[in-house]
């Protein structure tokens, strides 16, 4: 869903060098990286499944989804847990920036230093002092992902 | 060659007596006996004459060989001169080897002293470099310590990194619940705001703790590495000053060896002088005996020629001429 012009609460994050934001509205929690468990079969960007406090969910590799340069896992990394249609997801970013509120324009196109692979994984531009940064939309992001069983994830509204 | 003269003074008497004798029988007969008494008077005469020519031989002989004695006695004595410079020459050398000798054996003496200061040194200097290493240890251990307290206080600054971590993600939820609520929530982001403030706080302390941990641990591994630096160049000082001690005291044992040498040299050197005191003094006798005997020889020269005068002039007044056939000149003198 593509937000109007206003301020949004944004989760801003660093994936594979390059800044890009969360709305707040779709994130549950953020915390530290927990080792995966490789599950055979899944595609690349499916690292495995994670427990969190005894709930198993995927872990994304956000940055293959974006066909952006995706270096091995490393302890420093943080999991964005994001709450798609009743199900959760988890999501590898290197840093964790912080919430803000910002205005958010709709995408167009390449932002300068920043190749975006999949531009229907965005919801917009947040204007940011330092430079545009791109909006992600988790539902987008985690779109066609078949788990096991053959469940595959709500496109979302 | 007392006797010598005694004889020939005595032979002097003879003669004289017999020159005496002869005049007065010649007067007597002349007066007396004539002719006849002439006669035999000439055959005492010839007989006289023929003693007379034996003795003026006889003392030309002995003259001929009193002047053998006197050049051989001259050489003798010449050569005794330069046997006794030679002697005086080699005494002096003597007398500077005797010297040289105890030169040498000062000096060794001196060598000596100074061998010994010199081990008194390489023995200070191994003592300085014990306590060296003791002092290089005790260090080390100290630095020992000061690492573990180090590697502690590292401990718990990671420690407080990820707690600082925690809070901020604890914080980060905090506001994403708070963006959740909407306004109401709006509090709780100001709290959360706060709390990630004291975490950013927590993590950059924390992080300027294990800097200086860092840095105190550099410096700790290069006191470390000086220690044991300092600790392998005592012990290389230490053995220096042991084989320094060695080469010294051998060098202490070929100097005494040197010095005895010396002493019996100049022993030897005291006892050639003394013998050459004494040859030279021997020459010295010998050439005052030469000399007298030079004298003594050159007084019965002396006498041999006064008795061959003598002789000739009593050929003279027996034959009425000389030896030579001259006629005589006058009466016979003593």
């Amino acid at each position: 869903m593509s937000a109007p012009e206003e301020n949004t609460e944004l989760l801003f994050v660093e994936i594979s060098g390059a800044r890009f934001a969360f709305p707040t509205a779709g994130v549950a929690e953020v915390m530290p990286l927990v080792e995966p468990t490789a599950v055979p079969g899944w595609p690349s960007f499916g690292l495995g499944l994670i427990d969190v406090r005894g709930a198993l969910f995927p872990l994304i590799d956000v940055s293959a989804v974006l066909s952006r340069p995706t270096p091995p896992i490393s302890p420093s990394q943080f999991i964005v847990v994001i709450d798609v249609g009743g199900r959760r997801w988890g999501l590898l970013v290197d840093l964790v920036d912080g919430v803000r509120s910002a205005l958010v324009r709709p995408f167009s196109g390449l932002v300068p230093g920043q190749a975006l692979g999949a531009p229907e994984m965005s919801r917009g531009m947040a204007i940011e002092p330092q430079g545009p940064v791109v909006v992600l939309d988790p539902e987008a992001l985690v779109r066609g992902f078949e788990l096991p069983g053959g469940h595959a994830a709500d496109a979302g509204q | 060659m007392l006797s010598i003269r005694a004889q020939i003074s005595a032979f002097r008497w003879v003669a004289l007596a017999l020159t005496a004798v002869m005049l007065a029988i010649a007067a007597v007969m002349a007066l007396v006996l004539g002719r006849s008494f002439a006669r035999l008077f000439e055959q005492l005469r010839s007989s006289i004459l023929r003693t007379a020519r034996r003795v003026d031989d006889l003392v030309n002989q002995l003259a001929a060989v009193t002047a053998q004695q006197t050049s051989a006695a001259s050489e003798e004595s010449s050569a005794l001169h330069e046997t006794n410079a030679t002697a005086a020459d080699v005494g002096e050398a003597a007398a500077a080897s005797a010297t040289r000798a105890a030169g040498l054996v000062e000096r060794g003496t001196r060598a000596e002293e100074g061998a010994n200061a010199g081990l008194e040194t390489v023995a200070s200097a191994v003592g300085a470099s014990r306590q060296l290493r003791e002092q290089m240890g005790t260090i080390g251990a100290a630095i020992g310590a000061l690492s573990e307290r180090a590697a502690t206080i590292g401990e718990i600054a990671s420690t407080v990194a990820l707690l600082a971590e925690r809070s901020n993600l604890l914080a980060l939820n905090a506001a994403i619940e708070a963006a959740r609520a909407g306004t109401q929530g709006r509090g709780f982001a100001v709290v959360a705001q706060e709390m990630r403030g004291l975490a950013d706080g927590s993590n950059r302390s924390a992080g300027q703790v294990k800097t200086i941990i860092g840095e105190i641990q550099s410096a700790i591994a290069r006191a470390v590495a000086d220690t044991r630096e300092g600790e392998r160049r005592a012990e290389n000082a230490e053995a220096l000053a042991n084989r320094a001690g060695e080469s010294i005291r051998k060098f202490v044992d070929v100097t005494a060896e040197v010095s005895l040498a010396g002493k019996e040299i100049a022993t030897s050197a005291n006892q050639q002088s003394v013998a050459i005191e004494q040859m030279v003094e021997s020459i010295g006798h010998a050439t005052q005996a030469g000399n007298t005997q030079l004298e003594t020889t050159k007084q019965v020269q002396e006498t041999a020629r006064q008795l061959r005068q003598l002789s000739a002039e009593m050929l003279q007044v027996v034959t009425g001429h000389d030896a030579r056939g001259a006629p005589a000149v006058g009466p016979a003198g003593s």
